[in-house]
């Protein structure tokens, strides 16, 4: 048993990294991301339904997505907060925005769909087939979600830069 | 960029702008989107600001990295290492002066000071166990040295 956990996570070690950036995108809060990561790591060393090598990276990312999203459900749940749409939502913990750049601010202000694919391309640097695979969307798909979530990031920094001049 | 209203030839070729950045298109795809580009100052303009973009994203998240490390670096570790001894030494200095000064310098009488020992030395003996118990599992357990 020991031996199946160590081979499965010598398989899932090197897209730990890009997890974590993963997790962090949804919650902001490192430790947070941490705590979510874990969790994943756990399921994902006893699971009987483990991927092969190939898919490993898509399927932990996959993991982690549902989690974070589970929990940021969870979270809404317990505040009462029933008009909560999470598929509009914009990243949480706005009122820490102090800490980071411009980009991720504004990255922040998107609706969730468009820093979802921002963040597994450009941070986890996830190719289309894996984005497909994690998000349940056709190829193509990705490609044109991408390119609507890059315009609407760029316009997003251009308005932020002409309201600071 | 600030015009968002594309004839549809743009549409349609403009998703192909971010398949080019990200290197995922087939080599007719490529063609396509090589001979639009010539053809349309619109698009190539659209193409420099999201290929500028994509720089500046990866710029901002490689430095977000280092800011980590740096947090997370040997130095600050050795910071809260020497904290963390520091208050030890001190909490030991501490424990050591109030027993003496309970068993030779107060007037309580000597079957209270011994009820009292009794119960710092369980306590003690408990913290020691739980102690041990956790070092032995922090020993054998594989995914000690995991870096989430």
């Amino acid at each position: 048993m020991q031996k199946r956990h160590q081979q499965r996570f010598q398989q899932l070690q090197p897209h730990l990294a890009g997890a974590q950036v993963l997790a962090e995108s949804y919650f902001r809060c490192q430790q947070r991301a941490a705590d979510v990561l874990q969790d994943s790591l756990e399921a994902a060393l006893t699971t009987e339904q483990f991927p092969s090598a190939e898919h490993c990276r898509a399927w932990l990312f996959q993991v982690v997505r549902n989690r974070c999203i589970d929990s940021l459900r969870k979270q809404r749940k317990l505040s009462n907060d029933d008009s909560f749409d999470f598929t509009s939502a914009t990243a949480e913990s706005t009122a820490t925005e102090e800490g980071y750049s411009e980009v991720h601010q504004a990255l922040a202000a998107l609706p969730f769909e468009q820093r979802d694919i921002l963040v597994l391309r450009e941070f986890s640097d996830c190719s289309y087939a894996a984005i497909a695979d994690i998000l349940g969307v056709a190829e193509g798909t990705v490609m044109s979600r991408l390119h609507r979530a890059r315009l609407a990031l760029s316009k997003e920094l251009q308005r932020r830069m002409g309201e600071s001049q | 960029m600030s015009d968002d209203t594309y004839d549809p030839n743009c549409e349609a070729i403009a998703p192909l702008i971010s398949g080019a950045l990200d290197n995922e298109l087939t080599q007719q795809q490529h063609q396509q989107l090589h001979l639009h580009l010539a053809a349309c100052a619109k698009c190539s303009k659209v193409y420099q600001e999201l290929s500028a973009l994509r720089g500046t994203l990866k710029a901002d998240f490689t430095h977000r990295q280092q800011q980590q490390l740096v947090t997370e670096s040997s130095g600050a570790q050795r910071v809260n290492l020497i904290a963390w001894w520091v208050l030890l030494i001190c909490g030991l200095i501490l424990a050591v002066a109030g027993v003496v000064s309970f068993w030779f310098g107060s007037d309580s009488p000597v079957w209270l000071k011994v009820v009292m020992s009794l119960v710092g030395f369980s306590l003690l003996a408990l913290f020691l166990n739980v102690l041990k118990q956790r070092l032995q599992h922090a020993k054998s357990d594989p995914y000690t040295k995991v870096k989430l």
